[in-house]
């Protein structure tokens, strides 16, 4: 088996334990034939199991891949190690338009926050683009300029919370991002967007190889890097986007993710792509089981774990980074 | 044979070119010489269009190159950058693959003559032992062969070097310009940058001399190699000598 | 050459010191300071309150105090301390925030980017769910413990111990580390469940619930770390020049920096302890106070001082204004300032 084959089978079977696992456990613990009866004939558990973990599952599972694959995507076009949706302020963006609407109009269809938080994701990712397109910044001060857009956005979204005051499980999806009642009702609007916006990434891939190279090589080898930087950012933008918008910003994911992969399958886009977003998909997963489990039947928000995780990992990542 | 009409290019405001003509003539192998920040690198982008011109057109025989989409003019036209990244990781056979890309379809699969073409870059460059090692772990001068190779395999009949002998020794500084000899023969049109001016005169047949932007003098090594061009465009006190060795003027510095 | 014979010949005694900063401020700047300081705290004396209080109602409860009177009772036992901690908070911030961009020579180095704040906020919540050895320590310990370790952290993981540190990278760690603690933060919050609520308040840094027991807390702790604080601007005017140059003129570089880390790792813990993190203050305050009174540090710590506590003193007074009778906290008021703030100066920075 190669690397590829191994890591993929190994994440995937990790995802299944996973998943199993929280299935079965939360503040209340059923056994595994509660639940495979509940799953096909439902009956007494038919909520806990149906409508609270296992819509929670998947929305864990969508939204991770989707992070991880605008993190590689970010990375590669910006040619940025320390890039990533949340660190761009992107994320910052859709959460402060998708809180915005949720705080302002609490009975607006689920459908439209999709639509909402993207508005948001590129409002930001201009913002960013305008301020730096008067010079060309080192990596490391665009990493900077994109933490302090996400400082202000964040404190945008304390300031609404005052004026708009939540309980506190709801107002801890938009300040760290949480899967905490989460539902059916939020993975139908997410996921047309996923299901056309990570193939169309896959599409991308190799040509991200050929990007590396440079904008010079890489033109000369006949892609158009205009229009790959273009397609590839709307795409980064618009996944980041759309996971916000259903539980918020969950940190770190987007940049550890694609570090993660590269370290086990090499820099291959086509190869690493994929493991990118199982480890996405692994790393929330297991932030949420987690969060539910570390304290039942307290919640701590998924965004709070994966930044204990993350965030020694981005000063690792500044120790290792040369180009100052 | 590249035609250059009426090119003008620069980045923001400043200009760098302006209303440029010049033709570049096919099967030979072009020098493009003249002090620092004279324009060449930015000729030679805006040939392989790296860079859009804002007016003036670069054609191929008499195909508008803009006319063409980047992989239908990458088919045609190559070139090496003078200082491209070298992507953490990546070894030389996938490197070499690149070389392949214009002729891919969507899904970037390569054919059986795709790999055939990537193996005769690797026997031609004599990389084949290296094919899987990491293109950060070699040499400055196999590296540089391993970019060479990518530009093989993408076999265009036109193939642009931007300063290719920068940061090389002088063993492969020979190698690298025996390699594009080579080329030569078997057809290619190949422009380069160079910046030593004995080796743009012995290896190459034709040569354009810029200054500040402007075309100062075109033509053959034997016809306008002289100490009065070298006092106008550089600016240099010479001595005008024949190369013994390949019977072409060199210069020795006074 | 001859600032640098003024700063050396310079008195070192403390009383001289304090006595050349306080006459060095005289200039009308310094009075339109003052006079914004006092304006925003007479302000918050009265304003927006369901009593409907006046400024003779303040200045009545100042000469004659009737303690019949409920106006005057708000204005002496809630406006009163909370005006009062809101300057010397404010204060405290500036300073330490001139301190540690004079030490380290990074103009982006302030209290909260430097997770000194969520250190010590951190620390005192975890602390205040009962996590075994903390909760044993005085909460003023636990704070300065936490902005100790929080800055620590971030001076060791960004690499400022090498000889060459790159200002960026420690910047950026200190983000990093400043987003970890506030996770850990905010778990313990939420663990802690029924306080959360109050807790989530704190967090973004309040005043609403400061009275005169937190200025008994506060008052003490501060004179001395300020006065530390003034007794390092001689040495803070000669690092300017360089650790090398300084100490080849004959300064003791770790004194000093044992002095400042002191100073400002007091300062931060004692404001945290009492209101929660202040975010930014530290960042702004010696920024503007530089553009006005340029880099002499006799002159440039108390300025900068005098902006923080004008700045916070402000900025809670707006914060009972805009969601009137609910109060915005103080911090996510500063940060709103601040933050954009913080894009300008990387901006600029980027353009040198």
């Amino acid at each position: 088996m190669t690397r590829f084959q191994k890591s993929l089978s190994g994440g995937g079977l990790l995802l299944v334990i996973l998943a199993v696992y929280s299935l079965l456990n939360g503040a209340h613990h059923l056994s595994v034939n509660t639940v495979v009866s509940t799953l096909f004939y439902a009956g007494d558990q038919d909520f806990i199991v149906n409508h609270y973990r296992l819509p929670r599952l998947f929305i864990a599972i969508l939204v991770g891949m989707g992070l991880a694959i605008s993190g590689v995507l970010t990375q590669a076009i910006i040619r940025n190690p320390l890039a990533s949706p949340d660190l761009m302020g992107i994320s910052g963006g859709a959460g402060l338009a998708a809180c915005t609407v949720l705080l302002t109009q609490p009975d607006i269809n689920p459908a439209w926050l999709p639509v909402i938080a993207l508005l948001g994701g590129f409002t930001a990712a201009f913002l960013i683009y305008w301020l730096n397109s008067r010079h060309q910044p080192s990596p490391a001060r665009l990493a900077l300029l994109g933490i302090a857009i996400s400082a202000f956005l964040s404190s945008c979204i304390n300031f609404l919370l005052v004026l708009y005051p939540i309980e506190v499980n709801s107002a801890m999806i938009w300040l760290t991002g949480s899967l905490w009642g989460r539902n059916w009702d939020y993975i139908w609007p997410l996921l047309p967007w996923l299901l056309t916006l990570v193939p169309f990434s896959y599409y991308l891939a190799w040509r991200l190889d050929l990007f590396a190279l440079g904008d010079e090589t890489a033109s000369a080898l006949g892609v158009d890097t205009k229009r790959l930087q273009i397609m590839a950012l709307l795409s980064a933008v618009a996944l980041a986007s759309v996971s916000v918008a259903v539980c918020g910003t969950i940190g770190f994911v987007g940049l550890l993710a694609p570090h993660l992969a590269r370290l086990l399958v090499g820099s291959q886009h086509k190869l690493m792509l994929p493991v990118a977003a199982l480890i996405g998909a692994l790393l929330v997963l297991s932030a949420d089981t987690l969060a539910r489990n570390l304290a039942p039947p307290l919640e701590l928000p998924a965004g709070v774990l994966t930044a204990i995780l993350g965030a020694p990992y981005f000063v690792f990542l500044l120790h290792r980074y040369k180009g100052w | 044979m590249i035609n250059v009409e009426n090119l003008t290019v620069g980045y923001g405001k400043k200009r760098i070119l302006e209303n440029l003509n010049v033709t570049i003539p096919k099967g030979k192998i072009t020098a493009l010489i003249g002090p620092n920040g004279c324009g060449k690198s930015t000729l030679l982008k805006s040939i392989s269009g790296s860079l859009t011109p804002s007016t003036g057109t670069v054609s191929l025989v008499d195909q508008d190159l803009s006319q063409l989409n980047h992989k239908k003019r990458a088919q045609r036209l190559s070139i090496l950058a003078q200082s491209p990244i070298t992507p953490e990781g990546i070894t030389v056979q996938q490197l070499v693959n690149f070389g392949r890309n214009p002729y891919l379809s969507h899904w970037g699969k390569l054919s059986e003559q795709d790999h055939h073409k990537v193996q005769l870059a690797l026997q031609e460059t004599e990389l084949q032992d290296f094919a899987n090692t990491a293109l950060s772990s070699l040499s400055g001068g196999q590296r540089q062969r391993a970019w060479i190779a990518m530009i093989l395999a993408q076999d265009t009949e036109y193939v642009l070097l931007d300063e290719p002998t920068t940061y090389l020794d002088l063993t492969h500084q020979v190698d690298l310009m025996e390699m594009m000899r080579t080329m030569n023969r078997q057809g290619k049109t190949i422009v380069v940058v160079l910046h030593d001016l004995n080796q743009a005169s012995r290896y190459c047949d034709h040569l354009i001399v810029m200054k500040k932007g402007k075309i100062i003098a075109q033509d053959s090594p034997q016809e306008i190699f002289n100490d009065a061009l070298l006092k106008e465009v550089f600016n240099l006190d010479a001595l005008i000598m024949n190369d013994p060795v390949a019977n072409k003027p060199m210069c020795i510095a006074l | 050459m001859k600032t640098i014979q003024q700063t050396l010949n310079a008195p070192d005694s403390l009383l001289l010191t304090l006595i050349k900063s306080l006459t060095s401020l005289s200039s009308a700047k310094v009075i339109v300071l003052y006079m914004m300081l006092l304006l925003g705290f007479t302000l918050s004396l009265v304003g927006q309150s369901e009593f409907s209080l006046t400024l003779n109602d303040a200045w009545q409860a100042l000469i004659s105090p009737d303690s019949g009177s409920i106006k005057q009772q708000v204005i002496l036992s809630l406006r009163m301390p909370r005006s009062l901690i809101a300057c010397l908070i404010g204060l405290n911030l500036g300073v330490a925030g001139v301190l540690m961009q004079g030490l380290t020579r990074n103009p982006l180095a302030s209290p909260t980017l430097f997770a000194i704040n969520s250190g010590a906020a951190c620390l005192m919540a975890l602390s205040s769910i009962g996590v075994a050895f903390i909760s044993a320590f005085p909460i003023e310990v636990v704070t300065f413990i936490g902005a100790a370790l929080g800055g620590f952290l971030v001076f060791f993981l960004g690499g400022g111990l090498s000889s060459h540190h790159n200002p960026l990278r420690l910047i950026l760690a200190g983000i990093a580390i400043n987003a970890l603690l506030t996770s850990l933060t905010r778990a313990a919050l939420i663990i802690s469940d029924d306080k959360a609520h109050t807790l989530l308040h704190w967090l973004s840094g309040s005043l609403s619930e400061a009275d005169w027991q937190n200025w008994l807390q506060l008052w003490p702790v501060s004179l001395v770390a300020l006065l530390i604080a003034l007794s390092t601007s001689r040495g803070l005017n000669l690092n300017a020049l360089g650790e090398q140059t300084a100490s080849s003129l004959g300064m003791n570089v770790n004194a000093l920096r044992i002095r400042v880390c002191l100073a400002v790792l007091l300062l931060t813990a004692i404001s945290v302890t009492i209101a929660g993190p202040i975010v930014f203050v530290g960042l702004i305050a010696p920024h503007l106070a530089r553009s006005l009174f340029g880099n002499n540090h006799y002159m440039l710590i108390p300025a900068s001082g005098l902006l923080g506590a004008a700045l916070v003193c402000w900025a809670d007074l707006l914060s009972r204004f805009i969601v009137p009778p609910a109060e915005t906290p103080v911090g996510i008021i500063t940060a709103l300032i601040g933050t954009p703030f913080f894009i300008y100066l990387v901006l600029k920075e980027e353009k040198q």
